[in-house]
């Protein structure tokens, strides 16, 4: 099945390499909270020492793991996206849409990254922190705010290929990622 | 304007932006800040968007999504479900029917262990289509018996539309997954009930192979205890309160790692794509969770779920009416509607009508995962369908959909059957947590 990433050529394989790095590290905070929410299982119930900090450990993994991902989601086109109505008008009409859809999405994550520095800045001016371990806030934020440039940039990739895709005359059906 | 008109105006908006192709993440989220802005100013909506995908982010009661997804994805990449249709089939064979009955029971085992619908859907099409076409079924069985055995998924606990709802309406994972698992037993023999009917059809062609011997029918369950025993500890350990969800599915990933691991089966490479297929799920999630809570605060200001409780309560119906209407819509809106999107878009309406009509939120987090399953189902956004149709291409749409109708049946029954009774699905988490 096309995919539409024959619009992206070079760049598209370079996005996808440092969108995949991301996720995989995104992989492995997911796979430490597996391990310390083993090991604080293990020891808490055979030696009664709970691992201190469980719940702090596991929320700052948590940041890792739901942002760093979210770049190759968009590049993907994993999100949920109703298309009956492509069954209802013209092909054209459906890139249109499709073009809709992303700018809106570029639109929202901008909005969201315009807006998110604030509260992170507060987290370093306040020096906010974790209640049981010294994991500063601030900190925290930098995957999360590169996790939402990631998608942006993602979101507007896709909507490059699509609007050069379809400048060349190649179908406009199936942009990157598009596999439903 | 007033923030009834304001919400109205709202629902309106983020129907048409999701009908016009906008993910169902971003429509939320959009007319979530602007809603919101709209009743309470800009700086507001700002502060809370800013805020909100951090605090959902760094949320310990959220970290359940991501290791359920893992623990569905390494389970799929360590090959249970193989393994697990090869054990029913044996324990079918000699009998009519006996393929499609592997099917469906793989089908709930693995979603034992999956909690994904899509998934089951999958992988049952790539393992359990070519046997059942050997066997000589037609496409129309074939399919309908994929898509109803998948459609187990999301109810059979860990499900993770049940963890979304939890989340969404503050409810307790726990119960949710104990209410879940009787109706899910009864789903699963009421689809064989369905499909003992449909075999028994004179125009079914099946030709019935000989059957196993009882020694290898034996050996072919005792060949499932490593799944059972990963079910066992994980969501066995939920209802009898050793690990919290989130512990729990930790157990499970954990669990299906060393069985891949044991059994040879999880490579490097697998165990890479099972990783990366965990972490763009739950991004995916995670985002349109982030959303609906931006669209559940500009509903909360609206204050329609209030004006929706005095209007049905000015209307003197029972509960009960109020309950089939409710599934009605629900049904009607499981046509177009995702599964995911569906619960966030609705919960924060309803919810409170549902409470404030007596109903107990936890029988209605089942009720609400059954209309669901019927959504996965139903033409024309059935997405177990669109799933088996892009493992077969060779089957029509339209044949899959007619395999699938008298399957409808089964989820419809138990429905009605969880109305007049409720007690179906609340007498085991209250004999757990009374």
């Amino acid at each position: 099945m096309a995919t539409g990433y024959e619009n992206g050529g070079r760049a598209l394989r370079w996005a996808r390499l440092c969108l995949r790095g991301l996720t995989l590290l995104a992989g492995l905070a997911l796979a430490l909270m597996v391990c310390v929410t083993m090991a604080d299982i293990l020891l808490r119930n055979l030696f009664g020492i709970p691992v201190t900090g469980t719940y702090d450990v596991v929320e700052a993994l948590m940041v890792f793991v739901v942002f760093l991902g979210i770049g190759e989601a968009f590049l993907d086109d994993a999100h949920i996206t109703v298309d009956v109505i492509d069954h209802f008008v013209s092909r054209n009409a459906v890139y249109l849409f499709k073009i809709f859809g992303l700018l809106l999405s570029a639109a929202f994550l901008g909005m969201l990254l315009w807006h998110m520095p604030t509260p992170a800045w507060d987290a370093y001016v306040y020096q906010d922190r974790k209640p049981d371990l010294p994991i500063m806030l601030y900190w925290l934020w930098i995957p999360c705010l590169a996790g939402m440039f990631a998608a942006l940039l993602a979101v507007l990739f896709r909507l490059g290929c699509l609007i050069r895709g379809h400048g060349r005359g190649r179908p406009a059906a199936n942009p990157p990622g598009e596999s439903r | 304007m007033s923030v009834q008109a304001t919400g109205v105006l709202g629902m309106l908006a983020l129907l048409v932006l999701i009908f016009a192709r906008v993910p169902v993440a971003i429509a939320m989220g959009l007319v979530g800040t602007f809603g919101y802005a709209a009743i309470s100013g800009f700086d507001r909506a700002f502060i809370v968007l800013g805020s909100t995908p951090f605090e959902m982010g760094s949320a310990y009661a959220l970290s359940v999504v991501p290791l359920f997804v893992l623990m569905g994805a390494l389970a799929s990449s360590a090959g249970i479900s193989r393994q697990l249709f090869g054990a029913v089939r044996a324990v079918f064979s000699g009998r009519r029917g006996g393929p499609a009955y592997a099917t469906l029971g793989a089908s709930a085992a693995f979603g034992a262990v999956c909690g994904s619908s899509l998934a089951v859907a999958a992988t049952m099409s790539r393992i359990a289509l070519p046997e059942m076409r050997q066997a000589g079924y037609d496409d129309r069985l074939s399919a309908g018996v994929i898509a109803a055995g998948a459609s187990l998924g999301i109810l059979i606990p860990p499900s993770l539309i049940l963890v979304i709802y939890a989340i969404i309406a503050e409810q307790s994972v726990q119960r949710l997954f104990a209410a879940a698992l009787v109706p899910s037993v009864l789903l699963t023999l009421f689809y064989g009930i369905v499909l003992a009917w449909l075999a028994h059809r004179k125009d079914n062609r099946e030709q019935v192979m000989p059957g196993a011997g009882w020694g290898e029918r034996v050996r072919a369950l005792l060949g499932m205890w490593e799944i059972a025993l990963l079910f066992g500890v994980s969501i066995g350990g939920i209802y009898l309160g050793w690990f919290s969800p989130t512990e729990s599915a930790a157990v499970g990933s954990f669990g299906a790692f060393v069985l891949g691991v044991v059994r040879r089966r999880l490579s490097w490479s697998r165990m890479h794509e099972a990783f990366v297929e965990a972490i763009l799920i739950s991004s995916m999630l995670f985002l349109v969770v982030v959303c609906a809570f931006m669209f559940s605060y500009f509903v909360v200001l609206t204050e329609l779920p209030h004006t929706l409780v005095d209007w049905t309560r000015s209307l003197h119906a029972s509960p009960a009416v109020i309950m089939l209407i409710l599934i009605l819509f629900y049904i009607i809106l499981g046509c177009f509607l995702d599964g995911i999107g569906m619960v966030l878009i609705t919960v924060p309406v309803f919810f409170p009508l549902v409470v404030g009509a007596g109903f107990d939120p936890v029988w209605f987090g089942v009720v609400l995962v059954l209309v669901v399953e019927l959504g996965l189902v139903t033409p024309p956004v059935g997405m177990n369908i669109f799933v088996i149709r892009a493992q077969a291409p060779d089957i029509p749409l339209a044949v899959i959909y007619r395999g699938v109708f008298p399957f409808l049946l089964a989820p419809i029954a138990l429905l009605l059957l969880l109305v007049a009774l409720p007690d179906i699905a609340l007498w085991f988490p209250t004999m757990l947590y009374r």
